[in-house]
């Protein structure tokens, strides 16, 4: 369901060409967990912006569901990362402005879903992540934990095919990062397939798969590898 | 759209000092646009705008050779025997013309016959029938007096006196009191539309014409001329007695007091003004040949419109306050501009986080152009508000210049703002802040949505 050929990614600068990333080849199936390893600048970040469709690529091919995104225009970019994409950062990303119920709002309404839709949507979601009572609430009035579930809850509003989580549990304590952990896997048995950038090696053996960049080279490595590389 | 309008809501709301600045930066340079460009408007304005070019105001110049006319409104008017002349002429039909009218300036009291109301003292003209189709006066009760009534005691009213003697109701019958002569009172018409008194070419903005009397009755009963009348150096000394009392010398005398009017076709203007032009030079050298028309210009022809653009020209100062408008109006979109780029730059996150979650470029601007004309048309709505204020301020400034001896009514038409020509403006003022608005705009839907989004 998700295809990449030799897929590079080059910043340029007057001076200097970054090789981000040097002809990726990955395939990942619908339902996996994968978790994305890599030493800091080693390119997984960029990784994920191009499989979130946040960033475009110079050379290689990206099939996303079937379709090849590569000739795609802003339009229909921004229409597949609406529809089939779910992103979870690392800094939650909320809008301090809107409550709960408003934040979870803002995807489906680019979408362009009738009120009565996202209302249904937005309920089940906050029900989800355990905040079903909190809608009304802002973001200023919840622990990091819960706010990192409220950006869990506006990716899952919008019935995503995959959900894409830049070192979610980062900015959290041990409990919630624990917490936060439980609920993706919750999600992730439920049919959704979960790609996760962490620095974790704990987080990362939780995942089906692990894959490791360096120099933005992209490998897959075997769990019991990842405690040999964290020391 | 509502959904839009909401998140644009949301937007114009957030960084609330930078919109509030924004906002007032805007209301500031839109004030002083809208009050200094209706100021300029109204002057602009006339009654009859769509006759400009076909009233011309006719003289024939006796005065000395060496007078100086200084410009078009001091031309002098036609001499008795000269206005004589010309209506011979016309009726003759020497002349093809729509029309001509002859009028003169006086002033009296009015008065009614039951002493119901204090006595007026009005402005006022001696004017022939013709006069009130071809300066198209609004009637509002009855009309013109009969072609036979030339020198009857009968009188129009304007609006203005009509509410002061008879309380706004329909006058038609009624006497009012001249002089102990008693008048009738034929029409009622409405001249609120008239920001300038231009029958008699002074152009006053102070106050305009409160009653009309016809030419023959105003002649014959020796109603004053008051207002411009120039009279040749050898007649200045008689010249207060031409004014008061001496009617039967000043139907002789060198000295100018009916201002003449004629109506060309606007189909056939160019042949009605040469034959007119034609007349008027073959008489001028006619009547040269008796040592009179010395000056090296012995006729004008001017046509309202060319009236209009002298008024125009004499509003220097307010022409340099518009400019300066203008100036300021500019430099509040380059803040505007500025103020909108910080704004952005501040939220790069959010615009980020809406490409993230699957916004395009183009809804973006469409959020942001929504929430500009939500700012722009609070600031729209504040800068009229301001506008008012403004004209205002300067009402009283215009009435403190006069001496307080205008008419305020009057003085305020100059003052007022125009709804069509305040639409026409606010649209203008939304075009141009949507344009300056454009650059931070697209600049915003162009941010790299990953680069906004880590940590």
């Amino acid at each position: 369901m998700l295809k990449m050929n030799n897929i590079s990614k080059i910043y340029r600068t007057d001076l200097v060409e970054t090789h981000a990333l040097s002809g990726v080849n990955l395939t990942i199936e619908e339902g996996e967990f994968i978790a994305v390893t890599g030493p800091s600048g080693s390119g997984k970040t960029t990784f994920l912006n191009i499989t979130g469709l946040l960033e475009t690529f110079e050379e290689g091919q990206y099939i996303l569901d079937g379709e090849d995104v590569s000739q795609l225009q802003d339009k229909h970019l921004s229409r597949l990362r609406n529809e089939k994409i779910g992103f979870i950062f690392q800094g939650f990303n909320l809008i301090s402005d809107l409550n709960l119920y408003d934040n979870i709002e803002v995807p489906l309404i680019f979408r362009g879903l009738s009120k009565q839709t996202r209302k249904q949507r937005i309920e089940e979601s906050l029900e989800l992540v355990g905040l079903g009572s909190r809608a009304q609430h802002y973001p200023a009035q919840l622990s990091g934990g819960q706010q990192q579930r409220v950006a869990i809850a506006r990716a899952l509003a919008g019935k995503p095919r995959f959900l894409l989580a830049d070192e979610p549990t980062g900015n959290l304590d041990t409990m919630m990062a624990r917490q936060v952990m439980e609920l993706l896997q919750e999600i992730n048995r439920q049919g959704t397939t979960l790609i996760m950038v962490t620095h974790d090696n704990e987080l990362a053996q939780r995942a089906h798969r692990n894959i490791q960049i360096l120099d933005g080279q992209l490998s897959d490595i075997a769990k019991s590898q990842l405690t040999d590389l964290a020391v | 759209m509502n959904d839009l309008i909401h998140l644009a809501w949301q937007g114009f709301k957030q960084k609330s000092k930078l919109t509030t600045l924004m906002v007032a930066n805007l209301v500031i340079g839109i004030t002083l646009l809208l009050t200094m460009s209706t100021i300029i408007s109204q002057s602009g304005h006339s009654a009859l705008s769509h006759k400009l070019e076909q009233l011309h105001h006719v003289s024939l110049n006796f005065m000395d050779a060496e007078f100086d006319r200084r410009h078009a409104l001091r031309t002098p008017p036609m001499t008795y025997r000269d206005a004589q002349a010309l209506t011979l002429a016309y009726k003759q039909g020497d002349i093809d013309l729509e029309g001509l009218s002859f009028s003169y300036t006086t002033s009296f009291v009015l008065d009614v016959a039951d002493k119901s109301a204090r006595p007026l003292d009005a402005t006022s003209s001696a004017v022939d029938r013709a006069f009130f189709s071809m300066m198209q006066t609004p009637f509002i009760y009855g009309n013109v007096w009969d072609e036979s009534m030339h020198d009857a005691a009968v009188i129009v009213l304007d609006k203005k006196a009509n509410d002061h003697l008879f309380a706004g109701q329909n006058s038609v019958g009624n006497l009012v009191v001249i002089n102990n002569q008693q008048l009738a009172v034929v029409g009622v018409i409405d001249l609120s539309n008239h920001t300038y008194r231009f029958q008699n070419i002074s152009f006053s903005n102070r106050e305009n014409d409160l009653a009309f009397v016809p030419l023959g009755y105003a002649t014959n009963h020796n109603l004053p001329r008051v207002g411009y009348m120039p009279c040749m150096t050898k007649e200045e000394s008689s010249r207060t007695g031409y004014r008061q009392y001496n009617m039967s010398g000043l139907k002789t005398a060198e000295c100018g007091f009916i201002h003449t009017w004629a109506e060309v076709s606007p189909t056939q203007s160019e042949e009605q003004l040469g034959n007119l032009t034609l007349w008027l030079r073959n008489y001028t050298q006619q009547q040269n040949d008796q040592g009179r028309f010395t000056h090296t210009e012995p006729y004008y022809l001017q046509s309202l419109k060319l009236l209009h653009d002298t008024i125009y020209d004499f509003m220097d100062w307010e022409r340099v306050y518009l400019n300066f408008a203008y100036l300021l109006f500019a430099i509040t979109l380059v803040n505007t501009v500025g103020i909108l780029l910080a704004k952005n730059q501040h939220r790069a996150k959010l615009v980020s986080l809406y490409r993230a979650l699957g916004a395009n470029r183009a809804y973006i601007i469409k959020i942001q152009v929504l929430e500009l004309l939500i700012s722009a048309t609070l600031a729209i709505l504040l800068g009229v508000v301001g506008a008012q204020l403004g004209l205002y301020v300067m009402y009283l400034l215009a009435l403190y210049q006069m001496d307080y001896v205008g008419v305020a009514e009057q003085v305020q038409k100059l003052y007022s703002m125009d709804l069509f020509f305040a639409l026409k403006a606010a649209g203008a003022i939304y075009l141009t802040i949507l344009v300056a608005g454009l650059f931070p705009i697209i600049k915003a839907s162009r941010i790299a949505p990953a680069s906004q989004l880590r940590g």
